[in-house]
């Protein structure tokens, strides 16, 4: 019960009326940067990572449980009013969602997600503050055998099993691989294709790179698609914004479904939360055939709460991983880590010891956030939706200036800038020519970690590669990513050959 | 039948291929990443897996799927969608954005933030179809001086004052 007892001294320093207050604006930015179009919750971090830098580190942590489940909340706004989903896992919520908001039942798609967003992410985080440090304690005993394995298995899964083209994943992993070697190397002190310019001696900064690949890349992309006719129109969010009891008690199922599917995902380094939710989608849908009178195609209800729910458990666990194994398991999570180290936490199995009462404050704003949250999703859904009025220029010009502005701030480098902008051509040609963007991400950000376990152990092993497959837990995740790729090559092979309604 | 042959034909090999450029691409970071461990000092003894062998190991990753991804494009070229839907994309806004954000880098610290930013706005939305330049550079100018009063004014974060800081 030691654990109850931390979070209610988190608590207890979250509960004063100035934190309470970062809460709400970071839950309000999460949330509007969200909405927009194109950008999700790793976005939101990014952008919002300079806001924090003039506040103390308990302030800047408890803004950013807002802003990580508010990105969440609101990219699934965009998927429903406009079928534009805001991040690739407000997609599979998107296609019932869309469908509920042209039967006119829009209010109740947005609050069937609302409600299933909190509930994915309230139970996935109760998770964490009960088995985070236990997590903790086991990965003490994590060699770099264990590490580079987990390394190993999240640029596998992340390139070649979630991705649709094997191939285009792992180019895109490669570059991300490049990228991470930049820089001065850790352990020998040499200096690495950095060609003498200073600014690249600590590497290619994470928020360069998120917003060069999410923000700056997606909007060269607009402008290469500007004078094409587009189906972008808004629908309207009129009548209650309640479920009655009825639509309650048919979605709940779903919610508590997609929540189981969510959580294990946020521990697993796969990129984020596009399986589960599409694993939640599947799952209702074929529930949903077995039932006397189907309702998938037409609007269900339980395809919006399975997805939402499932996305935010995946978040909700991810942020356990990234806590007590220092393992970001998604691009947000990825952020979330620079900014982490930022306030100087490293997160990882000592964090518990070193930094409690910091990530004890830091769950318990997560419970705060996420009733925030839902009391400004709930009701206000139709106002956020506002935001999807503004004209496109003008959205689109105000990201640049952000992203930008995002980039200054952090690194104060104008060498920063010119690799915002290659980086931002380099997205540009992957979101052109369909390369998945995640493998980049998690490579960057896992590629250190991979080279200095791989290193590690080959060095204490007298190089002998039998060193890497030497434990039961390294046996098991190798085992795991050998089943994965299976079963990835056969769902596609499946795909491939049976018709989808989806498609 | 005909006809569709007589198109592809008409199109030329580069037609659909345009993503050969991605391939492109991987070989330049792995000639970027090679030339970059030829040149590397390292000191100290020599062990297998020093600081150039990840980099090694990524260049030979590079390459490898270069070549498949060459492969794979050149045996499955984009189609156009059935509705004939143009697959190439508007340049000039492309060429307009990109140019807004060189003159931007360019300013930043010579113009200072405010110029740079609202130029930079005016500029993207421009380049996204947006004509009433007037009131863009105007939008432009409140955005950029509203960042510089919270963010400078009152969280204190710098940005470049450029011509500002010399009144």
């Amino acid at each position: 019960m030691d654990q109850l007892m931390n979070l209610l001294g988190g608590f207890g320093d979250v509960l004063t009326p100035i934190n309470l207050l970062y809460v709400v604006l970071g839950a309000v930015m999460g949330t509007a940067v969200g909405v927009l179009p194109g950008l999700g919750s790793a976005m939101a971090v990014a952008l919002l990572l300079p806001l924090t830098f003039t506040l103390d580190p308990l302030a800047a942590l408890i803004m950013f449980a807002g802003v990580y489940f508010g990105g969440l909340f609101g990219d699934s706004i965009a998927g429903i009013l406009m079928n534009t989903p805001g991040n690739s896992t407000a997609i599979a919520g998107a296609f019932e969602g869309h469908r509920m908001a042209k039967a006119g039942r829009a209010p109740q798609a947005l609050a069937t997600s609302a409600i299933g967003a909190f509930t994915g992410g309230i139970l996935a985080t109760i998770l964490v503050v009960f088995f985070a440090p236990t997590l903790a304690e086991m990965a003490t005993k994590f060699g770099p055998g264990e590490y580079f394995a987990l390394a190993v298995f999240a640029f596998v899964a992340t390139s070649a099993v979630v991705s649709d083209s094997a191939i285009k994943g792992l180019a895109t992993l490669a570059i991300g691989l490049a990228v991470a070697t930049i820089g001065i190397d850790q352990v020998s002190g040499a200096q690495r294709f950095t060609f003498g310019v200073m600014e690249l001696f600590d590497g290619v900064s994470i928020v360069v790179l998120t917003v060069a690949l999410l923000a700056l890349g997606e909007v060269i992309y607009v402008a290469s698609r500007v004078g094409r006719p587009e189906d972008r129109s808004l629908i309207a969010s009129k009548g209650r914004p309640f479920l009655s009891r009825a639509e309650f008690k048919e979605a709940l199922p779903a919610w508590l479904r997609g929540t189981a599917f969510g959580v294990p995902f946020g521990v697993i380094p796969a990129g984020g939360a596009e399986v589960p939710t599409f694993l939640a989608y599947g799952t209702e849908r074929k529930l949903d055939r077995r039932r006397p009178n189907p309702m998938f195609g037409k609007g269900a209800i339980r395809g919006v709460a399975g997805p939402e729910a499932a996305g935010n458990a995946t978040a909700g666990t991810a942020m356990g991983a990234l806590l007590a194994l220092g393992l970001p398991t998604s691009a947000t999570a990825a952020v979330l880590l620079a900014a982490f180290q930022q306030y100087g936490m490293q997160p990882g199995p000592l964090l518990f010891e070193r930094s409690g009462p910091l990530v004890w404050a830091l769950l318990a704003s997560l419970f705060i956030g996420m009733i925030v949250l839902l009391i400004l999703n709930l009701p206000f859904a139709p106002l956020w939706a506002r935001l999807l009025n503004i004209p496109k220029p003008y959205l689109y010009a105000g990201i640049s200036v952000l992203a930008c502005f995002g980039v200054y701030a952090s690194t104060g480098s104008l060498v920063d800038q010119m690799l915002l902008l290659g980086l931002g051509l380099l997205a540009f040609a992957m979101r052109r020519f369909d390369f998945p963007l995640a493998p980049v991400l998690i490579a960057v950000i896992l590629g250190p970690l991979a080279e200095s376990s791989l290193r590690e152990a080959m060095n204490n092993s007298e190089n002998n590669p039998l060193t890497l497959i030497s434990t039961p837990i390294t046996i098991t995740l190798y085992i795991l990513l050998v089943f994965a790729i299976v079963w990835s090559a056969v769902t596609k092979l499946r795909a491939r050959s049976g018709e989808d309604l989806v498609k | 039948m005909s006809d569709t042959t007589e198109t592809t034909a008409h199109r030329g090999f580069w037609a659909g291929r345009a993503a050969l450029l991605m391939p492109a691409v991987l070989v330049g970071i792995a000639v970027f990443l090679g030339v970059g461990v030829a040149q590397m000092e390292v000191a100290g003894s020599e062990e297998l897996f020093g600081p150039k062998a990840f980099p090694l190991i990524t260049i030979a990753l590079l390459l490898v799927v270069a070549v498949l991804l060459t492969i794979s494009i050149i045996r499955n070229p984009e189609e156009p969608g059935p509705d004939g839907e143009n697959l190439s994309s508007n340049w000039r806004s492309v060429g307009i954005v990109v140019g807004t954000l060189v003159l931007f880098i360019a300013l930043l610290e010579t113009a200072g933030w405010i110029i740079a930013a609202a130029l930079l706005f005016a500029g993207v939305a421009v380049g996204l179809g947006s004509r009433r330049y007037g009131l863009l550079i105007c939008v432009g100018f409140i955005i950029s001086s509203l960042v510089q009063l919270v963010f400078v004014g009152l969280l204190g974060l710098s940005l470049p004052p450029g011509v500002f800081g010399l009144f």
